[in-house]
């Protein structure tokens, strides 16, 4: 795995992209300049967007503009200013309407509050957790960066097309990667549970016993 | 009457506690849906890394971690709510 892989599992999606968009910033002009071929690609063919994340993460110039701005969002941002009125907004959006993608916005934000939250508060455990993930399964860090990468890319495509084709194939995509996101948000929350006190286990053989381990009638 | 499963599930201490915090309907739901994996309904979505071998599945706004490595058994896990709530 390259460093700048490695470096990309800390990165935010949504909340960067919010950010970026409000705060027309020297640094954030920058990266959107360096972003535009890409976007531009995206646009023209949304199915290609992992062979275009791969060709994005080789952009020497790109990725560096990635992470001030990255780091711009971690030193700015404050949990309390992230409030329900605000991400709520997001839902809002017309073309996240257009694009039906209510359900993939609310995997992708759960990720990163979720991520802002250990970076801001649990730094040293959630920084050993991503390092020894992307050590011990190189293959699974590097499938979640192009994840993360597509989403974030594929939500600034969206922010440019107008027609309702174009909405509705980049939602599609974003539908799909939303979900392989989850399976990455479970994982990295169960690695940063303790588990100290005894895990016992009950078995059930039917439906009877199964009603009385969930308590129901 | 109750029916025999296909698969034996076992259900770890985490999955029974938290399970008590979900209010009644969420129950159903989840007696229904686990009702349907121990018959043989069971429907793939792998977590990832050192958690490959287990598998999610939602409920409305919870998730179900559980992984049925062994034969005709499945481990009931966790439950997890999604944490944001922003709409």
């Amino acid at each position: 795995m390259s460093k700048s892989t490695q470096a990309i599992l800390s990165i935010l999606s949504l909340i960067r992209i919010s950010y970026i968009s409000m705060h027309k910033s020297e640094l954030n002009l920058a990266l959107m300049k360096c972003l535009k071929p890409y976007i531009n690609k995206i646009i023209e063919n949304p199915e290609n967007i992992e062979i275009i994340v791969e060709e994005f993460l080789r952009d020497e110039k790109a990725i560096p503009l990635l992470f001030y701005t990255f780091q711009e969002v971690i030193m700015k941002v404050t949990l309390e200013e992230l409030t329900e009125k605000d991400l709520a907004e997001i839902f809002k959006y017309e073309k996240f309407k257009k694009a039906e993608i209510k359900d993939a916005l609310e995997i992708i934000l759960e990720h990163d509050l979720w991520k802002l939250k250990q970076i801001k508060n649990n730094f040293d455990k959630y920084a050993i957790t991503l390092y020894n993930f992307s050590i011990n399964y190189p293959e699974d860090a590097h499938k979640y960066v192009i994840t993360l990468l597509s989403i974030i890319l594929l939500l600034l495509a969206l922010n440019e097309v107008t027609t309702h084709d174009k909405l509705k194939l980049i939602g599609d995509k974003l539908n799909k990667l939303s979900d392989e996101l989850e399976s990455y948000t479970l994982t990295f929350m169960l690695m940063l549970e303790e588990r100290k006190e005894e895990n016992k286990i009950t078995i059930v053989k039917n439906s009877k016993e199964l009603k009385e381990v969930l308590d129901i009638e | 009457m109750s029916s025999s499963y296909k698969h034996a599930g076992k259900f770890t201490n985490h999955f029974r506690k938290a399970i008590k915090t979900l209010d009644i309907n969420v129950g159903n739901q989840l007696y229904e849906k686990i009702d349907d994996m121990l018959k043989g309904m069971i429907i793939e979505k792998s977590l990832k890394g050192p958690y490959k071998e287990f598998k999610a599945i939602r409920i409305g706004k919870y998730r179900l971690i559980y992984s049925d490595k062994e034969q005709c058994m499945i481990l009931f896990y966790n439950i997890r709510h999604r944490e944001s709530a922003y709409t």
